[in-house]
């Protein structure tokens, strides 16, 4: 019986393609789709590129005591934007370290180890609690910097140095490769949010669906359609901030090409959970047009300020920080970060996938029990 | 004895075509909304190639019966056969065989009037020329327009257009003329009755009784969820008349309308 009844239909794919398109035509038509999902981000990456076009300029402290011939040091020594200030007094680092005037200070020290022949290294970080933006900055950069230093450690050779100058030389650190991923996960949860929630909750009122169901059109057809407008929305986002970032602002891509696919990866899982977030935003308002937007808004706002797209996480009190490590946003943000910056791997960002598919799974299983077609 | 048999003989034989000629047979239907019965238990026939008109104040059922018919809305109970097919079991069949203009509905709003026919083309499957059907509405000079930018008249033959896409046999229009000025109305008549003669059965609800007078072949008069009369509108005013009816206004041989149009003229003003 079932089966008689969908071949009635006429060709699904055919449907899918034109309500796609639709989709597509009336996103892309929409000036406040267009400003938050597109313009706003590229702004705000041409804002922080310019800004800082060169490279980062930080200062960092360095207390007396450092070890100078420490591969930590060598390298910190070699970034360009990076000041080492050398020779204060304990008091003086931690004057500046109280006014934020220099956002982190080091003791690097070294520990000869007799029996194996090794030398190891400690590095001491201070942050200041006052600039905790540059802290942060310059936090990834060492934890970058002694990350790469270990993975290519010979354990039987002593000196490390040597093997770490090249890595290091290539890579300037730069504010973009620390906005646009922020900017890019921003620009897909707008789409998404408010791409679904409007267009599903306009359709009903209007009665749109309702005409569009009177036709031979499967239910999941309509799902479907709207579903693959947005990943194509996310597809070309993403690559117009990435092509902005990198031939602009020369955003970092640790691995080229390579990279980008999977960026282009994690947007395609990064807009699945959307997704379900402006499903969820149209049954909450009740398909009431008025309240979609303050709803988004509730939404989208705290995951815009919260995710340290904006504000460095770490400058939040303490109890609020894990809550905003576990937002989607924040979670997309890191899993593009560990990928362009750190040069890891898809698989490595599973800890940000993982919290991604637990989002998804617990929002849909809201959305299908409560979403209604009329 | 023998006109006796020939009379049953063709009575049986009217019987076989008549079901042949029926293009849709409602039986007992029946919908409630959880309490309150808005369709109580109709039944009625629509003949291939007539115009069929639903009349009734508003929240008589009309819309509740056509959007059952339509596949749109479960029915409590009865029975639904259009173009041969039972809602229960091939809706998605009935939805491609017919038209179907709603009450009120809209249409994306991004959209101009050729994507949307393209839209719909796809939705039924089938390969139209959007350009040709607006020909058909007169609206091909508003081609690149969207709905909004439209008059009351102009969307609405829009709305008709839409309907057109898939060749139906039987087009249902709700309401269609609510809200159009005189010239736009009488527009509006010519293109059903066009629609008509392209051999397609229309059922159309309206609650103006010229509009019926004039474009149905047949009216079934509704009220509070059940029919009380159907027939032609021309045998049901003979009946009422016969039955002693007179009216206190005397017919003047023309009425408001037609003053009003003999000034402003039968043109379109959109």
């Amino acid at each position: 019986m079932e089966k008689k009844n969908s071949s009635a239909y006429p060709n699904q794919f055919r449907a899918l393609i034109a309500l796609t398109k639709a989709s597509i035509i009336q996103s892309l038509r929409n000036p406040s789709m267009l400003f938050f999902s597109f313009f706003f981000p590229v702004m705000i990456i041409c804002i922080f590129g310019i800004l800082d076009f060169n490279s980062l300029h930080v200062s960092i402290d360095v207390h007396s005591g450092t070890d100078n011939s420490s591969p930590v040091y060598t390298a910190l020594k070699k970034i360009s934007g990076v000041t080492l200030n050398e020779g204060k007094s304990d008091s003086i680092i931690n004057d500046d370290l109280t006014k934020g005037t220099v956002a982190v200070a080091v003791k690097i020290t070294s520990n000869n180890d007799a029996v194996n022949g090794l030398t190891t290294y400690a590095v001491n970080l201070e942050k200041s609690a006052a600039a905790p933006s540059d802290a942060s900055i310059i936090e990834t950069v060492i934890s970058s910097i002694t990350s790469q230093i270990n993975e290519q450690a010979n354990p039987n050779s002593i000196i490390l140095v040597s093997l770490n100058e090249s890595v290091v030389e290539g890579h300037k650190y730069k504010q973009i490769d620390f906005i646009l991923p922020g900017q890019l996960a921003f620009a897909l949860l707008t789409n998404a949010l408010f791409g679904i929630s409007f267009s599903f909750v306009v359709m009903k009122k209007d009665k749109i669906l309702k005409r569009i169901f009177a036709a031979p059109v499967k239910k999941s057809t309509v799902i479907f359609a709207e579903g693959l407008s947005k990943l194509i929305i996310a597809i070309i986002q993403t690559m117009i901030i990435i092509a902005v970032g990198y031939y602009v602002f020369g955003f970092y891509l640790a691995h080229g090409f390579q990279t980008i696919l999977e960026m282009m990866i994690l947007s395609f899982i990064g807009i699945f959970v959307f997704i379900s977030l402006g499903f969820l935003i149209a049954v909450i308002s009740k398909d009431n047009e008025d309240s979609v937007s303050p709803i988004a808004n509730l939404i989208m706002m705290p995951q815009m300020f919260l995710s340290g797209a904006y504000f460095d996480i770490t400058a939040f009190p303490s109890w609020l920080q894990p809550i905003a490590r576990l937002l989607p946003m924040t979670l997309l943000d890191d899993a593009y970060k560990v990928v362009a910056f750190q040069g890891g791997s898809i698989l490595s960002t599973w800890p940000q996938l993982l919290g991604l598919f637990v989002w998804a799974i617990l929002i849909y299983a809201v959305v299908l029990k409560m979403f209604t077609w009329d | 004895m023998g006109r006796f048999v020939s009379r049953i003989f063709s009575c049986i034989i009217f019987k076989v075509i008549s079901a042949d000629l029926m293009i849709l047979t409602v039986k007992n239907l029946v919908k409630n909304y959880g309490n309150f019965t808005a369709v109580n238990g109709i039944s009625f026939e629509v003949n291939d190639g007539e115009i069929f008109g639903f009349l009734g104040p508003n929240g008589a059922g009309k819309t509740t019966t056509l959007e059952v018919i339509e596949t749109l809305l479960p029915k409590t109970s009865g029975e639904v056969v259009v173009c041969g097919h039972n809602i229960d079991k091939n809706a998605a069949k009935i939805k491609s065989l017919i038209g179907v203009q709603l009450q009120s509905s809209s249409f994306p709003a991004s959209l101009n009037l050729i994507e949307i026919l393209d839209l719909f083309s796809a939705l039924y499957g089938t390969r139209i020329k959007p350009i040709e059907l607006l020909e058909k509405v007169q609206l091909a000079d508003k081609k690149n327009s969207k709905v909004k930018q439209l008059s009351g008249g102009q969307r609405q033959r829009f709305s008709l257009a839409t309907t057109l896409v898939n060749s139906p046999k039987l087009i249902f229009l709700d309401e269609p003329s609510t809200g159009l000025d005189p010239q736009a109305r009488h527009n509006l008549w010519a293109l059903i009755k066009d629609i008509q003669k392209n051999g397609t059965t229309v059922v159309i609800t309206t609650h103006f009784m010229d509009e019926a007078e004039r474009l149905c072949d047949r009216v079934a008069i509704m009220d509070q969820g059940k029919i009380l009369k159907i027939d032609s509108p021309d045998t049901l005013i003979d009946e009422l008349v016969k039955g002693g009816f007179t009216k206190s206004i005397i017919n003047k041989g023309a009425n408001l309308e037609d003053v009003f149009l003999n000034f402003t003229g039968k043109h379109l003003r959109d």
